[in-house]
C-alpha cells in the first residue's frame, strides 16, 4: 500500500488545476491587480493562535526575520512507523511519519552537530495521513495503533528522522482538519467565526531560501514571545495566501488534528519586507474596521468570555452600584437601529442602563450571531451627542464585577497623600481645630430650636436624629473636615439623597437631604479636604412642604454598620448630638451665633 | 302587526342593554392608562386569570385575615402593566410588614418575579447593600432596594421602590396600589397633585410621585429620556424626620 499515493496523484493534478484557474482569471479579468502586484489582490489578514481564544487578529505586531525554528517534522520516507523510545522499562510508541514535533532539548542546529543519536521530542501533531484500504470496497480508513504516539507524548527519536520545517522539505504543508472544532468555547463567538478561516485550510511555514524563518512578535501576546509564521492557503489551487497566522511553541492546539502533505506551493515565497508591508496594510484595515465599521464588533466578541466569569446570581458584588463599560478595547456605541456607530467608549466609563417599560429586549444580529443590546446613558459625558446610545450587553457590568477595572493600578501612597490632604489633620470632632460649618452662609433659621433641633420629638416617642440647616435649594454643601467618602449618594428621604463621609479622627457625618447631582470626580473612597464641595442642598418636591435643608447627622465612629438602628433615634448607637459642634463651627465661620 | 311591534320593543330593549354594557366596558378601558389589553374575559391569559382571581376583593379580604387588619382598598389590576406593578408592589407590602428583610430574601423574591437582581455593596461597613433589577416586567422598571445592616449584623430595608410607565391615570392607579399594600396604621398624609406621602406608625413612609425633570436629571441610578416624563415612582422608606416636622409646613 502506498501511503502517499493520493498525494502523488494530487501533485500531478494540482499544477494543472492551478494553470486552468490562472488561465481563467487572465481571460476574465486581464487587468486585475494580481498581475500588477502579486500581493495586492487580497489584503491578507494576520492572525495569531491562542489555545483559549482560538483565532484572533494580530495587532501591534512586527514581522521579523531570524533563526527561530520551533517546529520540526519527522521525515516521510519508505514505509512503516518511526519508533519513539520511552526509555528503560517502558514500551516504545510508534510514530506516524510526517508528524509535527517540538524539541525538548537544545536548538536543532546544535543538536544536529551533536554526537547524540537520539533527540528528545514532544509530539504536537500526529500526521493522520495513514490509511488502510478495504480489500472489499476500496474504502479508506484512518488507521490508528494502540501503541501509536499521541499529542503531548514524549520520547527519544532518531536524529536522522527529524528535519526542520523550513521550506526545503518535501513535508511542507499542514492541512488542518475540516472537522476540527478547536474546542473554542461557545462564548467566543467571534473567535468561532474566525476559526472558520483556518479550519480545513493548508498552512505553509514561512521560510526563506537562506534557511531563515519569518516570525511575528506581538508585545501584547505571551509577553512578546516570537511566533512562527505560516501562510494560510484556502485550497490546493490557490496561488496566494488568504491570511497569515503566528503560532507559538506553547500554543499548539491548532495542530491537534492535521494531515501532512508535500509542498503544493513551491513557487510561493515572500520576503520580510513584503510581509511587513502587508502587515501594515492589515493594521490599517483593522483600525478602520475597529473604529468606523460594523466589523468593529470583532474584537468585542472575542472578549465575550470575560463576562462568563462574573459572580453567580444572588451574590453581592463589592463596590458601588455603578454600571460601567467593561472591555479592554474600545466599545462601539450605536444608533437606535444599530446600523450607525455614534462614538466609541472605553473601559470604566459610567453608564446608566435603560430598562424597557414594555419588558422587551433588543438584539443586533451580526455574522449570524445575536447580541443583546442595551440602551445606555453616559452621565459623565458633557456633549449631548454622546449622552445616549446602544452597546452590547456583554460590555456592561457592575464596577465591582469588572475584572479589568480591578486590575487597574492602585494609586501609590505618595499619590494618595499628595492628592488630597489637609495641611494639619485633626484628631477628631473634639479637636480644637475642628471644623468647618457645612454651608456657605448661616442657616435661615436656628437649627437649635423647634422641629429643626436634634431630639425634636414626635407622638410615638421617636426623636429627630439630626440638626436641619435651612438654606436655599441647590446651594453647596461642604465637608466639615478632611476625610474620605465612605458611602456614595443613596436614596434617603422623599426623593432626596444622602452621602456619608468618614472624617479625620474617625467621626462620621451623614450629609442628608442633598440632591442626586454628583460632584465630578467625587466617588466612594475619594479623599476630601476641609471645605470641599460634597453636594447640593435639596428641596422635597412637594408643594407647601418643606424648606430646602441640609439634614446633618453626626456619629463618633465608635460603632460599625449602617447608620440606622434602634432606640428613640432609630440610629446607630454612636450617634452624637451635633448642636454644640455646629454652633462652635458656626461661630468660627460667621462670628457670633444667633 | 302586534307580533311585529312586540318584537321591535324587545329588540329595542336588548339594543339598549347592549349599548349600556358596551359603554360601561368602553369606560373601563378608558380608565386604563396604557394601550395595553384590558383583562377582560376575552383575552385573559391563564396567568392573568389566576391573578385576577387572587386579587379579587374576596381574595384580598381573605388574604388579610392572617394580618388581622383589613387593607383599606383592594387593588384590581386592569391591564398587563398594572398586573406587573401589582406583583412588585406585593414585595413592598410584605416589606412594610416585615422590614427586617435580608438581602438574600429580597433577591430571592426578585428572582421569583424574574427581575434578575444585581447586588452591590461598598467596602465600608456603613454602606448599604443596594439591590437592583436588571430586568423589568412590562409597565414597570428600576426596582431598587437599599438594605442597611446594624452593627449586630441584622439587616433591614431602608428603601424600596419601583417605577411605573407614564399614563393619564398612572398616578391615581399607583396611589391606589400603594394604599392597598398598607396594613400599618397611617399617622399622617401629605400630598399635592404630584406626590402623596403616607407616614406610618412603624416608622416608614410610603410615597408615590410623578417624577419631575429635575428628579430625572439628577438621579444617580436610573436612566431617563424626555419621553419618560410622567413616570410614577412608588416607594417605601424609613422615615427620617419626626412626624410633625414637615407637616408643620402644610
Amino acid at each position: 500500500m502506498d501511503k502517499f499515493a493520493h498525494q502523488k496523484r494530487a501533485s500531478v493534478l494540482k499544477p494543472l488545476a492551478k494553470l486552468f484557474v490562472t488561465a481563467l482569471l487572465m481571460l476574465s479579468i486581464p487587468s486585475h491587480p494580481i498581475f500588477a502586484n502579486s500581493f495586492d489582490i487580497e489584503n491578507p489578514d494576520f492572525f495569531i493562535w491562542d489555545n483559549t481564544y482560538g483565532v484572533n487578529f494580530a495587532q501591534h505586531c512586527q514581522v521579523i526575520e531570524g533563526d527561530a525554528q520551533f517546529f520540526q517534522a519527522s521525515i516521510v520516507k519508505g514505509y512503516g512507523d518511526h519508533i519513539l523510545k520511552r526509555g528503560e522499562g517502558n514500551s516504545n510508541y510508534t510514530l506516524n511519519q510526517g508528524s509535527l514535533l517540538k524539541m525538548l532539548s537544545e536548538p536543532l542546529n546544535s543538536m544536529l552537530n551533536a554526537a547524540k543519536r537520539d533527540l528528545k521530542v514532544e509530539v504536537i501533531g500526529v500526521n493522520q495521513n495513514r490509511w488502510t484500504v478495504s480489500p472489499i470496497n476500496g474504502a479508506k480508513t484512518f488507521h490508528t495503533s494502540e501503541t501509536g504516539a499521541k499529542r503531548f507524548d514524549q520520547g527519544l527519536l532518531s536524529r536522522s528522522l527529524i528535519r526542520p520545517l523550513n521550506g526545503a522539505s518535501a513535508v511542507e504543508i499542514i492541512e488542518l482538519s475540516s472537522a476540527a472544532t478547536f474546542v473554542t468555547p461557545e462564548t467566543f463567538k467571534r473567535a468561532q467565526e474566525l476559526n472558520k478561516r483556518v479550519r480545513g485550510k493548508l498552512l505553509k511555514p514561512l521560510a526563506l531560501p537562506n534557511g531563515k524563518t519569518l516570525s511575528l512578535q506581538c508585545p501584547q501576546f505571551r509577553a512578546g514571545e516570537t511566533l512562527n509564521l505560516f501562510a494560510i492557503f484556502n485550497s490546493y489551487v490557490t496561488m496566494y495566501p488568504s491570511a497569515y497566522i503566528g503560532i507559538s511553541q506553547q500554543e499548539t492546539a491548532i495542530f491537534k488534528s492535521i494531515t501532512i502533505h508535500e509542498n503544493m506551493f513551491p513557487d510561493f515565497t515572500i520576503s520580510q519586507n513584503e510581509l511587513s508591508i502587508q502587515f501594515e496594510q492589515h493594521n490599517r484595515e483593522q483600525n478602520k474596521k475597529y473604529l468606523f465599521s460594523s466589523i468593529a464588533q470583532d474584537i468585542e466578541d472575542i472578549l465575550d468570555h470575560n463576562f462568563q466569569a462574573t459572580r453567580a446570581s444572588s451574590q453581592v458584588a463589592e463596590g458601588p452600584m455603578q454600571t460601567v463599560i467593561c472591555s479592554q478595547s474600545p466599545v462601539n456605541v450605536r444608533s437606535d437601529d444599530f446600523k450607525k456607530i455614534l462614538f466609541t467608549t472605553t473601559l470604566g466609563e459610567k453608564v446608566k442602563v435603560f430598562q424597557n417599560l414594555d419588558g422587551s429586549q433588543k438584539f443586533m444580529k451580526r455574522n449570524k450571531i445575536s447580541y443583546e443590546m442595551l440602551k445606555v446613558e453616559f452621565p459623565d459625558q458633557e456633549s449631548k451627542s454622546k449622552k445616549l446610545g446602544f452597546v452590547a450587553k456583554n460590555f456592561v457590568s457592575l464596577e465591582g464585577d469588572c475584572e479589568f477595572i480591578k486590575k487597574l493600578p492602585e494609586p501609590t501612597q505618595n499619590q494618595r497623600e499628595n492628592s488630597s490632604q489637609s495641611a494639619a489633620p485633626i484628631t477628631g470632632v473634639n479637636d480644637e481645630k475642628c471644623c468647618n460649618f457645612p454651608t456657605a452662609i448661616r442657616p435661615t433659621q436656628s437649627y437649635r430650636s423647634g422641629i429643626r433641633a436634634f431630639g425634636a420629638g414626635r407622638d410615638n416617642g421617636r426623636s429627630h436624629a439630626a440638626n436641619d440647616l435651612y438654606r436655599t435649594k441647590d446651594e453647596s454643601v461642604y465637608a466639615v473636615a478632611g476625610g474620605k467618602i465612605d458611602v456614595g449618594l443613596y436614596y434617603f428621604y422623599l426623593g432626596t439623597y444622602a452621602i456619608e463621609v468618614k472624617h479625620e479622627g474617625g467621626f462620621v457625618v451623614r450629609y442628608g437631604e442633598v440632591t442626586g447631582k454628583k460632584i465630578p470626580g467625587l466617588k466612594v473612597g475619594s479623599k476630601v479636604k476641609t471645605g470641599d464641595r460634597l453636594g447640593y442642598i435639596a428641596k422635597i418636591n412637594l408643594k407647601k412642604c418643606c424648606e430646602p435643608m441640609l439634614h446633618f447627622e453626626l456619629y463618633s465612629g465608635a460603632k460599625k454598620g449602617t447608620l440606622s438602628g434602634g432606640g428613640k433615634y432609630q440610629r446607630r448607637s454612636d450617634l452624637l448630638n451635633p448642636t454644640s459642634y455646629l454652633q462652635k463651627w458656626e461661630n468660627l465661620k460667621f462670628g457670633t451665633s444667633y | 302587526m302586534k307580533t311585529l311591534l312586540s318584537f321591535a320593543i324587545v329588540f329595542g330593549i336588548l339594543l339598549t342593554i347592549y349599548s349600556v354594557q358596551k359603554k360601561s366596558s368602553s369606560d373601563n378601558l378608558k380608565n386604563t392608562q396604557l394601550d395595553e389589553p384590558s383583562l377582560t374575559q376575552q383575552n385573559l391569559s391563564k396567568e392573568a386569570l389566576d391573578l385576577k382571581q387572587k386579587t379579587s376583593p374576596e381574595a384580598s379580604v381573605s388574604a388579610l385575615k392572617t394580618s388581622g387588619q383589613a387593607k383599606k382598598s383592594p387593588f384590581l389590576p386592569k391591564n398587563k402593566y398594572e398586573a406587573s406593578a401589582y406583583k412588585i408592589a406585593q414585595v413592598l407590602g410584605t416589606t412594610l410588614g416585615n422590614p427586617q428583610k435580608s438581602s438574600s430574601q429580597l433577591m430571592e423574591e426578585m428572582e421569583n418575579l424574574g427581575l434578575e437582581p444585581l447586588a452591590s455593596r461598598e467596602k465600608s461597613l456603613s454602606a448599604p447593600t443596594i439591590i437592583r433589577s436588571s430586568n423589568s416586567l412590562a409597565g414597570t422598571r428600576y426596582f431598587h432596594g437599599q438594605i442597611f445592616k446594624s452593627d449586630e449584623g441584622t439587616e433591614h430595608v431602608q428603601y424600596l421602590a419601583f417605577e411605573f410607565a407614564p399614563g393619564p391615570n398612572a398616578f391615581e392607579r399607583m396611589k391606589e396600589l400603594a394604599l392597598s399594600q398598607i396594613d400599618e396604621k397611617i399617622i399622617s398624609e401629605i400630598h399635592d397633585e404630584k406626590m402623596h406621602v403616607w407616614k406610618l406608625a412603624n416608622g416608614y413612609n410610603v410615597w408615590v410621585k410623578i417624577l419631575q425633570k429635575t428628579d430625572m436629571d439628577n438621579d444617580p441610578f436610573n436612566a431617563y429620556s424626555e419621553k419618560d416624563l410622567g413616570t410614577v415612582r412608588v416607594v417605601i422608606e424609613q422615615d427620617v424626620h419626626p412626624q410633625d416636622q414637615h407637616d408643620a409646613h402644610l
